[in-house]
């Protein structure tokens, strides 16, 4: 279809129209190259670009309009698109499409065949569609819309000759439109529009069609209500009464614009190719199955927990007693000849406080890149839809349930993620579970602790340890949704993503970044805990014994022996995770380094029997939250509900705590 | 096609976008498609733009379960919407 150039030359105005990412600002660049214009939109903060070129004997002025989903008065880039249509009434509109999500990008379409201007459909990116196996065949797109379509790569500069020339084409030829298919209403709707249309006719500006007009106020668009209700205030009258007996009048309409897409899809679009889909369906049919997809996740848990321990377990073992340990000896020797406080503060303060933490990076690395690779995967996606249906089959509402989920990453963005809930009850309630939820710092405490106790057996006390934890949260989950909810149910709806290889670069980034910032903490609240628990451990004479954290340790050391602990330095440890979980291996090192000097994992596992070492992972799992969730539950919820949440959490970790210790101790384990 | 939609929301499960697509006799890119427009007019809500800057503190920001920052979109139901 090419234009004869006419004996005149003649100007012609073409409006760029599509929703954000659909390729029209690469359509306008490739057309107008740098005869451009940039400015505003007049009154407006939005960038209007505007070309000028000539074109087989015409000037075309081309307009690129904002990107807008559709034409209802939502934002103002979508009141300036309809606004230029309707008031400067261009001479012909390009519609980009994206051919690779053409469902997305025909709402638009949708709305602008019920305006007069004369269309012409450029589909975009059909190079993309192809690579994801769909083909639009767009013969058969221009026959079910009524519109010359025109197949085009934007990027490459195909097809836009074409494109323009059916622009031209259908500038001198409007009448052409008359076969335009368009979305349908319901017959009881359709009568109302008829009749609104018919009140309106004549009462507004010209260049708003009534039927358009009618159709927008039946939308609920405010800038067309306003605009009825101000010129035409009698006609206003009959139709509101009209929309008080049709409520529903914007679910019809919409759901009729998709009764349009959905048909020109299913006879324009040949379908994937049935394969990828087939086997991310068929592995789904386990992997998010109500009980089997359970028990992978179990098994998926355990796994993360297996390949930690034999991965990162004896790296971690080599650094803290082939490193870390004999590090802190040099360093106090080399040191000898200063005063004895600053060999204690390097070897013991430094070396065995941050030091030792630094020994478990092992153990993130491990982890960060199994989840890494579980995301990367797409298997997360399905975890996290695995969980919420156990959490419902559990009674624990949806709502409580996200926050909570985001929480195994770290609790703040889970206090944070309650803002979902709308009901302030509720979500107070939720913000007291969080807590509970172990983050990863807490779970590489464990991860650290776990095999020093019980050797070979650590991998099952914690998977143990997290299912308890897990039923703790749920029981009280269970509770919550009684008292807040009264059982309602919200749905969540997930986009799933289809399985597929894995990126080696993407983890590897993924780990680097999370381990690099793992590092710069530690080199903050975990050094200044560690220098100041050293200090109260060394002041004032330098012995452990007569210290100030000895008196300290001596004054709660009552309750570590509920729990078993008969050192008083287990509690200061569990005491110091306050500030940041990490920091009870930093005080670990520092204090058992001071006296013992040799393998951290060694002395501690000396020094408690195995119930009172289970008492102490179990109160780990469940003491207060750190310092930065306090902060976010103050924030979020008031100081009053940061103090509960303190009190809850105390109460809970030393009563499972204490429960532990006696029933392992009764039955002699 | 979209009233249906809204009856399969409004029951309170927690539901795939296939699974809707399934239970639509549709493609999944149309109930996304549906889902975003209704997400526009207040029927639903994204999940994880509130948070963005806490995720930022978070060491598995971009990792974590329901997706925030991650490749999973995650809409919420709003009562009243």
């Amino acid at each position: 279809m090419t234009s004869q150039a006419p004996a005149q030359a003649r100007t012609l105005t073409i409006a760029l129209a599509g929703q954000p990412n659909v390729g029209k600002t690469t359509v306008f660049n490739m057309l107008t190259g740098l005869n451009q214009h940039v400015g505003n939109w007049p009154g407006k903060t939005v960038e209007q670009k505007t070309g000028v070129f000539e074109y087989k004997g015409y000037t075309i002025h081309l307009v690129d309009l904002p990107g807008t989903y559709s034409l209802t008065a939502n934002s103002e880039e979508e009141r300036i698109a309809r606004d230029y249509i309707l008031r400067e009434q261009p001479d012909a509109v390009i519609v980009m499409l994206n051919a690779a999500s053409l469902e997305r990008t025909l709402y638009l379409l949708a709305e602008l065949v019920m305006l007069p201007s004369p269309l012409v459909v450029g589909l975009n990116m059909v190079d993309v569609a192809r690579q994801n196996d769909m083909v639009v065949e767009e013969h058969v797109l221009a026959a079910a819309l009524g519109l010359p379509v025109i197949p085009v790569v934007a990027s490459h500069n195909q097809g836009l000759e074409a494109l323009l020339d059916a622009a031209i084409e259908t500038a001198l030829h409007p009448e052409g439109g008359q076969s335009i298919s368009r979305p349908q209403l319901k017959p009881e709707h359709q009568a109302i529009l008829e009749r609104a249309a018919a009140l309106l006719r004549g009462r507004l500006p010209e260049h708003y069609p009534p039927e358009w007009a009618a159709l927008k106020v039946l939308e609920g668009d405010s800038e067309i209500t306003a605009l009825v209700q101000r010129e035409a205030p009698d006609a206003w009258e009959t139709i509101e009464a009209w929309l008080m007996e049709h409520e529903d009048t914007y679910l019809d309409i919409a759901g009729g614009r998709y009764a349009w897409i959905e048909r020109l899809v299913r006879a324009a679009m040949r379908q994937p190719r049935a394969g990828s889909i087939t086997l991310t369906d068929r592995v789904d049919r386990i992997a998010t199955h109500p009980f089997w997809g359970l028990v992978v996740l179990l098994g998926v848990f355990g796994a993360i927990f297996w390949v930690t321990y034999t991965l990162a377990l004896p790296v971690v073992n080599w650094l803290a007693d082939g490193v870390i340990t004999p590090l802190a000896s040099w360093s106090s020797r080399s040191l000898s000849f200063a005063p004895p406080w600053v060999g204690g503060l390097v070897s013991d303060g430094l070396i065995g406080g941050v030091g030792m933490v630094l020994s478990f990076i092992p153990i993130l690395v491990t982890f960060f890149a199994v989840l890494g690779f579980l995301e990367d995967v797409g298997y997360l996606a399905r975890a996290a839809y695995v969980m919420d249906r156990f959490m419902h089959w559990m009674g624990l509402h949806g709502r409580s349930f996200l926050p909570l989920f985001l929480g195994f990453g770290c609790n703040v963005p889970g206090v944070m993620g309650t803002r979902i809930i709308e009901d302030r009850r509720a979500r107070l309630l939720t913000i007291l579970l969080i807590p509970l939820v172990p983050c990863t710092a807490r779970m590489s405490v464990i991860t650290f602790l776990a095999p020093a106790f019980f050797g070979g057996s650590a991998p099952l006390v914690v998977w143990g340890l997290v299912a308890i934890n897990l039923l703790i949260l749920a029981v009280l989950g269970v509770v919550v949704n009684k008292i807040a909810f009264q059982g309602t149910r919200t749905a969540f709806i997930m986009e799933i993503p289809i399985y597929h290889m894995p990126n080696p670069r993407t983890i590897a980034l993924f780990v680097w970044n999370k381990t690099k910032a793992f590092v710069e903490g530690a080199g903050e609240v975990i050094l200044i805990t560690a220098v100041v628990v050293w200090w109260l451990s060394y002041w004032p004479d330098g012995n452990i014994a007569h210290s100030l954290l000895a008196r300290i340790g001596t004054w709660v050391a009552p309750v570590g022996h509920l729990l078993g602990w008969g050192d008083w330095r287990m509690t200061v440890a569990l005491l110091s995770s306050f500030l940041a979980k990490e920091n009870t291996i930093a005080t670990l090192g520092v204090l058992y380094g001071i006296e013992a000097g040799h393998s951290l994992s060694a002395t501690i596992a000396a020094t408690l029997s195995r119930p009172g070492a289970l008492a102490f992972l179990t109160v780990q799992m469940l003491f207060i939250p750190c310092a930065a969730t306090i902060a976010a539950i103050k924030q979020e919820a008031g100081g009053k509900w940061a103090a509960a949440s303190v009190g809850l959490l105390l109460a809970i970790s030393l009563l499972a705590g204490a429960a532990v210790f006696w029933i392992f101790t009764w039955i002699g384990w | 096609m979209l009233r249906r939609l809204l009856h399969l929301l409004e029951e309170g499960e927690t539901r795939r976008v296939d699974d809707l697509a399934r239970a639509l006799d549709t493609s999944p890119a149309l109930v996304e498609a549906m889902l975003e427009t209704l997400s526009r007019q207040g029927y639903l809500a994204p999940v994880g733009q509130t948070c963005s800057t806490a995720c930022e503190k978070c060491p598995l920001a971009g990792k974590c379960a329901a997706g925030m920052g991650g490749s999973t979109q995650v809409w919420v139901w709003k009562e009243g919407g």
